[in-house]
C-alpha cells in the first residue's frame, strides 16, 4: 500500500465517522422535538402518578437545556450507552444484544440469496441469446420490484398454514420472501452494468483477438464490473434492512425489527433511537467497505 | 382511475358492517366477499384507495417540492460549501427510508397527516440528491455561462434556465416518489403505525384482512392485487419516461 492510497484509506473511514456523527445528530434532534407531554401522556396511561412522572423525566435528563442533552448523549453513544426503555426501563444496548442475532441471520441469509438471484437473472438478461428466458426474467424483476412485500408475504403465510399444513414462519419462509423482493433492484444494476462495459472498446478488442466468447465475459466483462455492481448492492441494503423490518413484524420473528416497530407504536423514543442509530451504522460500515472495494480492486485505480 | 371514481361506484358504505353477513364468500352481492366484521371489500378497495392515494401524494408533493428546491439551491451554492451539503445528504441518506419514517411517527403518532409528513419527509434527502447533480450538469453548460456573463441573478438562473431544462427528469423521479411513497403508506399502515385501526386504506386492509383469512381470504388478497397493480403501472410509467427522455439526449 502506497502513502497516496493510505490516506485514501484513512480519509474513506473518517468521512464513515462523520457521516454517522451527523446521523446520530439528526436523530436526537428530530425525537427531541417531541413534546414532554406527549411523554407525561405515555406515563399516566400506564398509571404513574404526576410526582413520578416529574421524577422520571428528571431521571431521563429531559428537564436539562437541549445543548446539554446533546453533550450527554454524544458522551454516552461513545460509550455504547443507548439508554434505556421508557417502559421495561431495561438497557436499549441489552434489548439489542438480544435481538440482533435474529435479524443478522435473517438479513445476511436473504442479502446471500438475493445477490445471487440477482446475478444470475442479470447475467441472463446481459447474455442469454434465448429471448423466451429473457422476457421470463423480466417479468419476474418487475413481480420482485413492484409487489409489496408485505402482500407476498401474507399469500406465502396463508398457502403454507391453509393449503400444505407446514409451519409457516419455519426459517427459510422469510429469507426466500426477502430475498425474492431485493433481487430485483439487484438484477437491474448488474444487467445495466454487464451490458454498459459490454460495449466498452477492451472488450471490442478482446473479441476481435478471437478469444473465446466465455473468457470474454469473465475476464473482460464480468470483472470490471465487480466493483462497482458490490457498491450500487450496498446500496440497496437499505432496502434489505427496510424489509427485514417488515418481514419480522409479519413472521413474528422477534427482532430488531420487532423491536423498533412497537417502539415507534409506543413511543419509546430511547428505543427507536437505539435500533436506528445502529441501522444507520450497518448501512454505512456496508457501503464504506464497498468504497474501500472500489478504491482498491479496480485495476484501472491501482495505476494512480 | 377507478380508485378516483370509487366512492361513486361502490356499492356499499366501507364501513357499514354487518354482523349476520361476516366473511361470506364471493357471490353477486358482494364481489369479494366480506371482511371479518362484515363490511363489503370491494367498495372497501374503491374507497381505500382514494386514502392511500392522497396520503402518498401528499408525502411525494412535499417531498418533491421541498427536496428539489433545496437540492437546486444548494448546486448552486460556491464550492466551498460543497462539503457541507454533500455531508449533510450522506448523512440523511443513511438512515433507511422506512426507519427514517419510523422515527417521525414516533413523535407525531398517527393519522393520514402524520403518516404523509413521514413519508415525504422520508424521502427528502433522495430527492435533494436528484435534484442536485442534475443541476450540477445543466450548470456545466454553455447557455449557463453565456447567463451569467450578461449578468443574470442567480435566483433568475436558478428559475429561467435551470428548472426548465430539468422538468421532464425531475417529473420522471417524481413518479419513483410516487411509487415508493405509496409502498411506504400502505406498509406502515400495515404495521399498525399509520392511519386508526378500521380505516378503508389498503395497507390497512391488508392487515385487517388476516383475520379469517382461512375462511375468507379474499378480504387480504384485492387490496393487495389493486396496490400491486398500481405500483406496477407507475413504475412501468417511470421506465416509459425514462427511456423516452433517454433517447432524446443526441
Amino acid at each position: 500500500m502506497s502513502f497516496s492510497s493510505a490516506t485514501l484509506f484513512v480519509r474513506i473511514w473518517l468521512r464513515a465517522l462523520l457521516t454517522l456523527w451527523l446521523t446520530a445528530t439528526i436523530i436526537f434532534f428530530l425525537l427531541r422535538v417531541i413534546p414532554g407531554d406527549a411523554i407525561a401522556a405515555q406515563y399516566l396511561e400506564a398509571g404513574l402518578s404526576s410526582e413520578e412522572i416529574s421524577e422520571r423525566r428528571e431521571q431521563l435528563g429531559l428537564n436539562d437545556p437541549l445543548h446539554k442533552q446533546y453533550a450527554h448523549y454524544l458522551g454516552d453513544l461513545l460509550q455504547f450507552d443507548l439508554g434505556q426503555s421508557l417502559y421495561t426501563g431495561q438497557a436499549v444496548s441489552q434489548m439489542i444484544s438480544q435481538r440482533l442475532p435474529n435479524t443478522l441471520q435473517l438479513g445476511g441469509l436473504a442479502a446471500i440469496l438475493s445477490v445471487m438471484l440477482g446475478s444470475l437473472w442479470g447475467g441472463l438478461i446481459a447474455f442469454s441469446g434465448i429471448s423466451l428466458l429473457r422476457a421470463i426474467v423480466h417479468i419476474l424483476i418487475s413481480l420482485s420490484m413492484s409487489i409489496p412485500i408485505y402482500w407476498t408475504a401474507t399469500l406465502v403465510a396463508f398457502v403454507f398454514a391453509v393449503q400444505l399444513g407446514i409451519s409457516w414462519n419455519a426459517a427459510w419462509i422469510p429469507v426466500s420472501v426477502l430475498g425474492f423482493h431485493t433481487a430485483g433492484a439487484i438484477a437491474q444494476v448488474v444487467a445495466l452494468n454487464l451490458i454498459d462495459t459490454s460495449s466498452a472498446l477492451f472488450v471490442r478488442t478482446a473479441r476481435s483477438k478471437g478469444l473465446h466468447r466465455h473468457s470474454v465475459i469473465m475476464r473482460h466483462i464480468v470483472r470490471p464490473s465487480l466493483p462497482v455492481i458490490v457498491s450500487v448492492v450496498t446500496l440497496q441494503a437499505g432496502l434489505l434492512l427496510s424489509g427485514t423490518v417488515i418481514t419480522e413484524m409479519i413472521f413474528l420473528k422477534p427482532g430488531l425489527g420487532t423491536l423498533v416497530v412497537r417502539a415507534a407504536i409506543d413511543q419509546d423514543f430511547p428505543v427507536v433511537q437505539g435500533v436506528s442509530i445502529l441501522i444507520a451504522a450497518i448501512f454505512v460500515t456496508l457501503n464504506t467497505f464497498a468504497d474501500v472495494l472500489n478504491a482498491f480492486a479496480d485495476p484501472r485505480m491501482r495505476l494512480h | 382511475m377507478l380508485a378516483i371514481l370509487g366512492p361513486v361506484l361502490a356499492p356499499y358504505s366501507p364501513a357499514k358492517t354487518s354482523p349476520q353477513d361476516q366473511l361470506v364468500l364471493p357471490s353477486l352481492d358482494h364481489p369479494f366477499g366480506t371482511d371479518y366484521l362484515g363490511r363489503d371489500v370491494y367498495s372497501r378497495v374503491l374507497h381505500g384507495g382514494r386514502t392511500t392515494i392522497v396520503i402518498a401524494s401528499t408525502a411525494t408533493a412535499l417531498a418533491c417540492i421541498v427536496g428539489f428546491l433545496v437540492g437546486s439551491a444548494s448546486a448552486m451554492l460556491p464550492e466551498r460549501f460543497n462539503f457541507l451539503v454533500s455531508s449533510w445528504q450522506d448523512a440523511f441518506l443513511a438512515l433507511p427510508s422506512l426507519i427514517l419514517a419510523l422515527v417521525i411517527l414516533t413523535i407525531l403518532g398517527r393519522g393520514g397527516l402524520a403518516l404523509a409528513i413521514a413519508v415525504g419527509a422520508s424521502q427528502f434527502a433522495p430527492c435533494l440528491r436528484v435534484a442536485r447533480i442534475s443541476t450540477q450538469q445543466v450548470l456545466s453548460m454553455e447557455h449557463i455561462t453565456a447567463a451569467r456573463a450578461l449578468g443574470a441573478r442567480e435566483t433568475r438562473i436558478l428559475f429561467r434556465h435551470v428548472f426548465p431544462m430539468l422538468m421532464s427528469s425531475l417529473l420522471a423521479y417524481a413518479a419513483v416518489v410516487f411509487s415508493h411513497s405509496l409502498f411506504s403508506v400502505a406498509g406502515l399502515s400495515y404495521l399498525g403505525l399509520g392511519v386508526e385501526p378500521g380505516t378503508a386504506e389498503w395497507g390497512n386492509m391488508l392487515a385487517e384482512g388476516r383475520q379469517g383469512f382461512r375462511l375468507q381470504p379474499w378480504a387480504a388478497i384485492t387490496p393487495g392485487v389493486a396496490l400491486a397493480g398500481m405500483i406496477m403501472t407507475i413504475n412501468l410509467f417511470a421506465a416509459k419516461i425514462a427511456q423516452r427522455l433517454q433517447s432524446n439526449q443526441p
